[in-house]
């Protein structure tokens, strides 16, 4: 309880997470949605989008990341949680395809979408749009590679203006609260 | 009869060798040991646990396990709103400095699972220590969205 209290940001108000509007263009995106149809921002309006960069063959950092908004999530309630979409974007499209995508994020709720692009310099575009990027390690003798990617969760409002910048050591408490705030 | 010899030797080389990985591997504490379940169709895992002891230093070397074909030290690795992944060689242990495997930091990457990993289920796993040799661990996994924090607490087995 004091850590959430604690974590109340000073920027923009009282917001627990961080503040971010005015600093990332709106939500624009034109990949391949999970099902293996396009998938473009105004498919998402109405929505709170949450946007996450990540691929499935990642152990750690990825499901630490969707388990954490899955129980953000879950403390919404259902009429709320319904309004709010998480975008898990792989930019490992090698390795990932949508329908591995939508295996995947079913683990995590309904809520939960997946989507990629064959064409990479489309996913650099919309991770440097929000002032990120990702890379690919060289394969190792298996094949195996790693990928780098942004840690954070960017959040978008029902007409797709960014909102918020979810953080790794962000609660599940704050960014409940946040959304609710947001919805 | 071969079959007998080679029990037998086998046995012999047991006890040759394991009195003195015993002794350093008796001085080690191994708790808080589980994984993550995997999500559905996801190829890989990470394993977490602490160490430490109260004997002499030590170090991790290795880590294997049957339920994965390939098994490695890993550590993630956040900076700049960006994170990354790097293969760790080996992990030092001291009475001053237990080891502490948990997410976001140090973990096992448990690649080419032969099966997924279900909440509730327990599998082996060996670590292996520089001096102590092999300690085989039972690893619990956990559901997906587990926390250290909820580890700490003793609420690691809930979820949904």
């Amino acid at each position: 309880m004091t850590a959430a209290l604690a974590a109340c940001g000073t920027e923009g108000g009282d917001w627990a997470t961080t503040h971010v509007a005015g600093t990332f263009p709106p939500l624009e995106l034109t990949l391949t949605g999970e099902s293996g149809q396009p998938l473009t921002a105004a498919d998402l309006r109405g929505q709170v989008v949450l946007l996450y960069f990540g691929y499935t063959y990642c152990p750690d950092v990825c499901p630490v990341t969707l388990g954490k908004l899955k129980a953000a999530l879950t403390q919404l309630d259902e009429a709320r949680r319904s309004e709010v979409t998480v975008l898990f974007v792989s930019v490992d499209p090698q390795r990932d395809a949508p329908r591995r995508l939508r295996t995947y994020t079913s683990g995590f709720g309904q809520r939960f979408v997946g989507a990629t692009s064959e064409d990479l310099d489309r996913l650099r575009e919309l991770t440097s749009r929000y002032a990120s990027s990702f890379s690919h390690g060289e394969p190792n003798t298996d094949g195996d590679y790693l990928v780098t990617h942004s840690s954070s969760v960017y959040v978008f409002d029902e007409e797709g203006r960014a909102r918020l910048l979810v953080r790794p050591d962000d609660t599940p408490q704050a960014i409940a609260r946040d959304l609710r705030r947001l919805l | 009869m071969m079959r007998a010899h080679i029990r037998a030797a086998a046995v012999l080389s047991a006890l040759l060798l394991f009195p003195l990985a015993g002794l350093a591997a008796d001085n080690l504490k191994i708790t808080d040991v589980w994984a993550r379940a995997t999500p559905p169709g996801a190829p890989a895992s990470a394993a977490y646990f602490r160490v430490t002891t109260d004997g002499p230093g030590d170090k991790l070397v290795g880590v294997s396990s049957p339920v994965a074909g390939k098994a490695m030290l890993h550590r993630s690795v956040e900076s700049d709103g960006q994170v990354s992944m790097e293969h760790v060689h080996d992990v030092p242990l001291s009475a001053d400095n237990p080891i502490v495997f948990r997410p976001r930091g140090y973990h096992v990457m448990l690649m080419q699972l032969r099966r997924p990993l279900e909440a509730g289920k327990e599998f082996p796993m060996t670590l292996t220590f520089e001096k102590a040799g092999d300690v085989e661990v039972t690893v619990t996994v956990k559901p997906l969205g587990t926390t250290m924090e909820d580890m700490q607490h003793g609420r690691g087995g809930h979820g949904d």
